[in-house]
């Protein structure tokens, strides 16, 4: 019971990272990104790659470095940073729907290099073996280390993107997300604040999934897939987008509802599906009679 | 070469599918201007209706599929009565309407799975017959998904040229707010946008039940690929919705013949992001003065 309790603090430990990212783009920018799961994936695999050699692997990847945890991790994020800042360039000369397609596009084309490019992370078997951190000599290994170790990077992470919320920054993408034609007018450049907010939410997304991926010690592409940004833009929009409060209670409900369900007696062979679809009618429900979400101070438009 | 042109033709005839699934995709997008993510779940209403009418119910083929696709269109008009119509009446912001249009998948790809299970199901027992055209073979059920979904886009087409309601329909999404100033139903309209949209996509899912089974999860990829089409070919232009379900069709054969059938998505994916990068307004896309976009 309490490694289960533990388990579910890590998750959302993980998943606040991911949520005050993409809220950085969605709820300041204005933007739905359903790419945020790739980038996710990127800080993933380029975690492990750089991570995982040294004779712990079973079988070929393209390359596998044997750097310490906290290298590795700023790999990872700086890979996903890399990997936002050219889909970024290309995306964001889009906006609405076609913004929403092309990010679309870019998710589906990295899952597929991912699936597909078995040379670079194994395809489909995925990567097993990827090592527990291990920093300065602190090896984490219980449930109760890592829910510590989660919640440090998140004590490192989420004060700069509350700082990148109220600085001069976040409410430049506040006015652009508000009008943009105006705000260009005032001299705020659209391209490089939106440019700058992706590549930050892109490389949070990273250190996300360097910490996913030496947490659950396997990774493959499914868990990156066109889902799981599916996943993120639910839960940050049914949390509330576009300030402090939103996306952790979004983190929270998403991964707390499924377990709350679990207790309250389904028949087993259904509880999945009757969990998605409480999950879909709370969206539904949600977007009609409050589309700025639970705590949100901003509504998509 | 042999191969090619057998690739070629499996192109053409998935092509003819595509353009269906285009056609069911761009009428919502095109005209009620709607993101319609729920058309991946409605896809599975006719093939799941048909495999409910044959299987349990030991209906032949011929009364299944029409019965499927009447499923279908009804599933259409219950969207747009029951999801749509309360946003519309509430003048919900397009990103409102695309995540509760998300949320409206999962639900209904979770009741079928609920309903039939999660693996795949196959509606058709027999094996197909074969068919040789010189050096190209065609299964009979690709000649039939051929004949039937040209036929179905022909059709389409044809009505869009001649029947008035279309050009209403046309002008409802370059303007909404005018249907009604000038005295016509708008909500009927789309309700027979819904409908028609919903028999398309029945009809494309039954066509492609028959020939490959149906699961819950399969009707995201044929979305995507619809939406691909439509954006490719050009929003503004039916016939760009076909020419763009057709050249994509044939553009992932042309990746199995050079490539290997994994890369099909990335190919799709790749035009997609091409298309809006070099012809934004697609294919056979209209030039507009920027006052009108």
């Amino acid at each position: 019971m309490e490694n289960y309790l533990l388990h579910l603090v890590v998750m959302i430990g993980i998943y606040s990272i991911l949520a005050y990212s993409l809220n950085l783009v969605t709820g300041f920018g204005g933007l739905i990104v359903f790419c945020h799961a790739a980038f996710y994936g990127i800080g993933a695999y380029a975690f492990t790659l750089a991570s995982v050699g040294g004779g712990r692997l079973s079988g070929e990847v393209l390359m596998a470095g044997e750097w310490p945890f906290l290298g590795a991790l700023i790999i990872g994020g700086g890979i996903a940073a890399l990997a936002a800042f050219f889909i970024g360039t290309v995306a964001l000369r889009f906006r609405g729907d076609f913004f929403v397609f092309a990010t679309l596009g870019f998710q589906m084309i990295l899952f597929a290099v991912l699936y597909n490019w078995t040379e670079l992370g194994r395809g489909a078997f995925g990567i097993s073996g990827i090592p527990r951190p291990d920093v300065f000599g602190w090896k984490v290994k219980a449930l109760w280390e890592y829910a510590l170790l989660v919640g440090m990077v998140n004590a490192l992470v989420l004060p700069v993107l509350f700082i990148l919320y109220r600085s001069p920054f976040g409410l430049s993408l506040k006015a652009l997300r508000d009008n943009e034609r105006a705000a260009e007018s005032l001299g705020i450049s659209a391209s490089r604040q939106h440019l700058s907010a992706f590549v930050a939410a892109g490389a949070c997304a990273g250190l996300a999934g360097g910490l996913y991926a030496s947490y659950v010690t396997y990774i493959d592409p499914t868990s990156f897939g066109l889902n799981e940004s599916i996943f993120l833009v639910s839960l940050l929009l049914l949390g509330g987008s576009g300030n402090r409060i939103g996306p952790i209670l979004g983190a929270a409900v998403m991964i707390l509802l499924p377990e709350a369900l679990r207790f309250i007696g389904m028949p087993s062979a259904i509880a999945p599906n009757m969990r998605e679809i409480i999950y879909g009618l709370t969206l539904i429900v949600l977007m009609y009679a409050r589309p700025q979400g639970i705590a949100g101070s901003y509504a998509v438009k | 070469m042999n191969l090619f042109l057998q690739l070629l033709a499996n192109g053409i005839v998935n092509g003819a599918l595509f353009a269906v699934l285009a056609c069911a995709f761009g009428l919502v997008y095109r005209s009620a201007r709607v993101f319609h993510i729920a058309f991946a779940g409605l896809f599975l209403v006719a093939p799941y209706g048909s495999y409910l009418a044959s299987i349990w119910w030991g209906w032949p083929v011929w009364a299944a599929i029409p019965f499927g696709v009447a499923m279908g269109g009804l599933g259409g008009l219950l969207a747009e009565l029951a999801l749509y119509r309360p946003f519309v009446r509430r003048n919900a912001t397009a990103a409102a309407v695309l995540v509760a249009s998300l949320g409206a998948y999962v639900v209904i790809v979770n009741l079928f799975a609920m309903g039939f299970g999660n693996e795949v199901k196959t509606i058709e027992r027999g094996l197909a017959h074969r068919v040789s055209f010189g050096p190209v073979g065609l299964t009979t059920i690709q000649i039939w998904q051929f004949v039937i979904g040209t036929l179905a886009v022909a059709g389409l087409g044809f009505a869009t040229v001649k029947v008035r309601a279309f050009k209403v329909i046309w002008a409802m999404g370059d303007e909404p707010g005018l249907v009604p100033a000038l005295g016509l139903p708008a909500h009927r309209y789309r309700m027979l946008v819904f409908i028609l949209s919903g028999l398309m996509c029945g009809l494309a899912g039954c066509l492609i039940g028959y020939d490959v089974g149906i699961d819950p999860h399969m009707g995201m990829s044929y979305l995507l690929i619809a939406a691909v089409a439509v954006l490719a070919g050009g929003i503004d232009s039916y016939r760009g919705w076909v020419l763009g379900g057709f050249v994509l069709a044939v553009l992932q054969s042309l990746t199995v013949w050079k490539f290997s059938s994994k890369w099909m998505d990335l190919v799709t994916f790749a035009v997609l992001i091409a298309v809006l990068l070099f012809r934004p307004r697609g294919m056979l896309g209209i030039k507009r003065r920027s006052e009108e976009i």
